[in-house]
């Protein structure tokens, strides 16, 4: 489609206007550039709705200032001000539309409640006439469960409703103290909140904002339903009243349409559902994650929020808050009666029953206050306790935040199913939540590769903290049956042992994705941080996905045979889901590994392009994979475009910090090469504390120290990489290398002397590739005849220079490498940098040999 | 939801002589005249009380009061009027709203050093943030602040006047000095592009 010259131009003027826009439809007429800009649009789209919708709340100092004998002094002085018969006594609320306060009803010696709202032009005539038309019907109510009204009116540019004074608690304080509410006494706070709402609904209104905050358990007894959304909301659909309490909120509010009967009995629904669970069926960070999480249904319902919850109140639970108006219950007389089937007591004995269960929250209350606000006392069944024990967690979390550092290991998830396929399925469970969480600020994650060592093994908490050098620890095992998954997920505090968190997902093996994510955010939230860079979700077909994940687990096998068959594996998954981004950086990433030609002799050059091609396309698909910029990275190096490849690998590791083989790529292809040893340190510093179990990574820290000229530090990292995998390629070779900078000599021969060649037939001094790099330690050992006999036995170019500046022939070196240039620069290039080449360094011929290979 | 854009903001008040008035008000104000500071006070007060509640926390709004601290801010910065060049009405409400800016992120971080914001730790997350932050989160509006920073003045006082403050394009054509309605709308969308620009710079 050609790009539509005027596109971005409409957006602007949409934006500037506050015209709605429909992002999908913009998105498609885009071409991948303006794309990438629409994305910023989007967010300053939103960042003007937000300015443009913010209410003016409170009067201001000017309308104070206007009339100075009047005002109350909000530091505190007690200049008492009058309002028609009321006189203020003293300000006991502020709500985001006027501010509420005690006053005192000199004519009938009572004390009230007062709300004040200006009524400046902001507001405008229409609103404030209509706010007090609306205080008069609501003080036509006349009901228990409703806060009453005594007046409206207008006394100058002050809107004022005085209300009688409620002496109590909210639910959601009561709620905030550790308390749960048992079935019944939700099923009767149902029941009674029902009546309420009727009661308003039946004068013609609407209350709006039905939340756990604005329900009274007041101290008489009674469950007053308070606060309506009086004023700012009247006739107003702007999302300025979203700011509030978001997670109420029908989904059909949030995409702009007006609040209905059905919007309040979703707020209900809503609330029940909170009593119950202390948590919300649709949870998000923010309104926008609000709105996608409604648009993609990601819901958890009642009974995976609190297994064990009768299926009865579930339903009806679950019928209130149903996401289209239409399949709710439509009034709420027709949900009264769902409610009040679930009580066994007969009717005359119900109002009886709700003063009791008041009395018994009142009672309880007390007894808490009594002993001093233990929290998790009332704990009876397990999931309460579980409930309980995460509301002392912040406790936890705050001494863990008072130290800075939040340093989470996900551990592999167990596998509880029979069939092993479900290990990559279980695998990639891990690896994903990993992924999500390392983009968090303020969090630092553990690689997968350190975790999985963990795969298996007992559980010892204390190990994972000291080997990983983690304070935190998620775990937990899935379950697969057919198409049901349950996964059991838990984040562990590992000093003590403390659980903060846990939850069961109960679901269909499709909402793979979706859990991955609500695991993920539920982390975030618990540890009171917020999601980072946004990542991508994608909701490939789960058998697609799987073998994806097969695939992914080849490529970390690092091997020529593992990575060609790893390749067929991604292109199979790009032919079932063309979309799926993660497969082409799979693919590169495969591609990559078959460039090596001592891995993939003969294919190595055709490798590369291809490996460009899959890059690209990962990232036309998502700007936002890590892995896609790791491999362009990757390839501009392999071309010798130094600044690109380093914007590309540094723009990978800020996408995804966890994954350590960027780290470790950029510098054995970029940072090597063009000597910029103190970021390489920094960096791979950064993934030996993210990846402490790598032995890839220490031996990259290893060999980085070992061009730095600090070969004794080098030791000690190949023999740690040593002690984690013997077997790493290259690592024996780097080991004896380091041993002879660092002068150990005795040391460093008794290592070449018994090291064997790959086949394990042949000592690897008697292998003409073996012996390459013992040439600087046989020199320096005074053993320069042997070294001689090997220059005469060697034909190829790159091994003869090594060989010839061992032996300090300055031009026969020059020669080779210049040959080795021609035929294979990709492996002169970081040879260059290396402590055996430090003879050459000074010499013309080198910084014209650099300049040949594209170096600076 | 009406697509007619809901106008707020200081239109109202601001008499078509605005551009020129306001400009006379600042040199007097600089040589310290109380009422001319008074005037400059009224003008830009509310739009700007109205505009940090959008930048600010429930919680931070109802511990320290929002109007006061704006209020107070503003009577300090025409104080100190002898540090700003009068070029256009656009770049006092930019200078303005910057300084509001800065006070209320020190406001923040001395409640945050004092501890005040850990006894509303039990609050959801979501009120214990900005409006905008709610909205955008709060690496887009590090964003967004540092690429309008690297606006031209012109570009980022549009930017201010019609998407945080809400100016009416004839409004802006006169505190931006251009002729026409017109002609601020397609500097505003100019510069709204380029900030999109500066932004993605700003997030690589």
């Amino acid at each position: 489609m050609p790009p539509d010259d005027h596109l971005l131009d409409d957006v602007a003027d949409a934006i500037l206007d506050g015209t709605p826009i429909d992002w999908a439809r913009v998105g498609s007429r885009a071409d991948g550039q303006e794309r990438v800009l629409l994305d910023r649009l989007r967010v300053l789209a939103a960042l003007a709705d937000v300015h443009r919708d913010v209410p003016h709340d409170s009067p201001t100092q000017d309308d104070l200032r206007d009339d100075p004998p009047h005002c109350i002094d909000k530091r505190g002085a007690q200049q008492l001000r009058g309002w028609g018969h009321l006189t203020l006594v003293e300000p006991i609320g502020r709500g985001a539309c006027g501010r509420v306060y005690r006053a005192r009803d000199t004519r009938l010696d009572r004390d009230v409640a007062l709300k004040l709202v200006p009524a400046n032009r902001a507001l405008g005539e229409t609103r404030a006439s209509s706010i007090i038309e609306e205080g008069r019907l609501l003080a036509r109510v006349r009901h228990p469960n409703v806060v009453t009204i005594h007046g409206a009116e207008r006394i100058g540019d002050e809107i004022g409703l005085w209300m009688e004074l409620v002496k109590g608690r909210t639910l959601e304080q009561v709620l905030e103290q550790g308390r749960r509410f048992t079935t019944m006494e939700i099923v009767e706070i149902g029941i009674q909140l029902c009546g309420a709402i009727a009661a308003v609904h039946g004068v013609g209104l609407l209350h709006r904002d039905i939340k756990s905050q604005n329900v009274m358990l007041a101290d008489d007894g009674r469950l007053v339903l308070m606060d309506f959304g009086t004023g700012r909301e009247l006739g107003d659909n702007s999302d300025a009243r979203l700011a509030g309490t978001p997670l109420y909120l029908a989904p059909e509010l949030l995409s702009r349409q007006g609040p209905t009967v059905r919007s309040d009995i979703y707020s209900l629904g809503v609330l029940l559902y909170h009593l119950l669970t202390g948590s919300y069926p649709v949870r998000a960070q923010n309104l926008r994650d609000l709105r996608l999480a409604h648009e993609r249904g990601e819901r958890t319902d009642v009974r995976t929020a609190q297994p064990g919850v009768a299926p009865k109140l579930a339903r009806i639970i679950e019928r209130a808050i149903e996401p289209l108006p239409e399949r709710r219950y439509q009034s709420v007389d027709a949900m009264l009666p769902d409610l009040t089937a679930l009580k066994p007591q007969s009717r005359g004995v119900r109002m009886l029953y709700a003063s009791t269960v008041a009395v018994t929250i009142l009672l309880v209350m007390a007894i808490w206050w009594q002993a001093g606000g233990r929290q998790g006392r009332w704990s009876s069944t397990p999931t309460a306790l579980l409930a309980s024990v995460s509301r002392l967690n912040p406790v936890g979390v705050e001494n863990l935040s008072a130290t800075g550092q939040r340093i989470l290991a996900v551990l592999p998830f167990q596998n509880l199913s029979a069939e092993p396929d479900n290990d990559y399925l279980v695998d990639g469970l891990t690896d994903e939540i990993i992924r999500n969480l390392a983009v968090v600020q303020g969090l630092e994650v553990r690689s997968p590769t350190s975790s999985f060592a963990f795969r298996d093994k007992p559980r010892n908490l204390r190990e994972v903290g000291e080997r990983l050098g983690a304070n935190l620890v998620v775990e937990g095992s899935v379950m697969r049956s057919g198409n049901k998954l349950r996964i059991d997920a838990r984040l562990v505090q590992v000093a003590g042992d403390v659980p903060l968190w846990a939850e069961r997902f109960d679901r269909e093996l499709d909402d793979v994705f979706a859990i991955q994510d609500e695991i993920s955010r539920a982390i975030v939230h618990k540890l009171r941080l917020t999601l980072g860079t946004s990542q991508r979700r994608y909701d490939s077909d789960i058998d697609t996905y799987i073998l994806y994940l097969k695939a992914r687990a080849l490529v970390a096998r690092r091997g020529g045979e593992a990575a060609k068959a790893a390749g067929e594996l991604f292109q199979e998954v790009i032919r079932k889901d063309p979309a799926f981004a993660p497969a082409y950086a799979g693919l590169a990433d495969a591609y990559a590994l078959m460039s090596h030609p001592t891995l993939s002799p003969g294919i190595a050059e055709a490798a590369l392009p291809l490996m460009q091609q899959a890059a690209s396309k990962a990232l036309e698909l998502d700007e936002l994979l890590a892995e896609g910029h790791a491999a362009m990275g990757f390839f501009y190096a392999r071309r010798y475009a130094w600044e690109n490849a380093q914007k590309s690998f540094r723009r990978a590791i800020e996408l995804n910090p966890s994954l350590t083989q960027t780290y470790t790529n950029f510098w054995s292809t970029t940072l090597l090469p063009l000597e910029s040893l103190d970021e390489a340190e920094r960096l791979l510093q950064v993934a030996v504390r993210t990846d402490p179990l790598s032995s890839a990574v220490h031996d990259h820290l290893g060999f980085m120290k070992l061009v730095a000229g600090r070969a004794d530090e080098a030791v000690d990292h190949f023999k740690r990489a040593s002690a984690l995998d013997p077997n790493l390629a290259f690592l024996d070779q780097h080991l004896g290398r380091a041993l002879t900078f660092a002068g150990r000599l005795p040391e460093a021969l008794s290592w070449w002397d018994t090291r064997m060649d790959v086949s394990g037939k042949f000592h690897l001094k008697d292998v003409p590739g073996g012996q390459t790099w013992m040439a600087e330690t046989y020199v320096r050992a005074g053993r320069r005849a042997e070294v001689e006999q090997w220059a005469k036995a060697h034909g190829e170019p790159y091994r003869l220079a090594v060989i010839h500046a061992a032996l300090g022939n300055k031009d026969r070196t020059f020669k080779e490498l210049f040959r080795a240039a021609e035929v294979v620069p990709h492996r002169v290039v970081p040879l260059l940098s290396y402590p055996e080449m430090r003879l050459l360094r000074g010499d013309p011929r080198f910084a014209a040999l650099r300049k040949k290979l594209g170096l600076p | 939801m009406s697509e007619e854009r809901k106008e707020f903001g200081p239109r109202a008040r601001n008499a078509p002589d605005d551009f020129e008035s306001t400009l006379q008000l600042i040199s007097k104000a600089r040589t310290g005249d109380k009422d001319a500071i008074e005037r400059l006070f009224a003008r830009h007060l509310k739009p700007l009380q109205r505009w940090a509640s959008g930048r600010l926390p429930k919680w931070a709004r109802d511990l320290m009061d929002t109007d006061d601290l704006v209020q107070e801010t503003l009577l300090q910065t025409f104080k100190r009027l002898e540090h700003f060049e009068a070029r256009r009405v656009g770049a006092l409400q930019a200078y303005l709203r910057q300084a509001v800016l800065n006070r209320l992120r020190d406001e923040l971080r001395r409640k945050a050093r004092r501890g005040d914001a850990t006894d509303l730790d039990s609050l959801e997350d979501i009120s214990v943030r900005s409006p905008l932050e709610e909205a955008i989160g709060r690496e887009a509006i590090e964003d967004y602040e540092e690429a309008l920073g690297r606006l031209k003045p012109e570009e980022r006082e549009a930017i201010i006047a019609r998407v945080e403050i809400g100016y009416t394009y004839a409004e802006m054509a006169e505190a931006l000095g251009k002729p026409s309605a017109e002609a601020a709308r397609k500097t505003a969308r100019r510069a709204l592009l380029r900030l999109a620009e500066e932004m993605n710079h700003a997030a690589r």
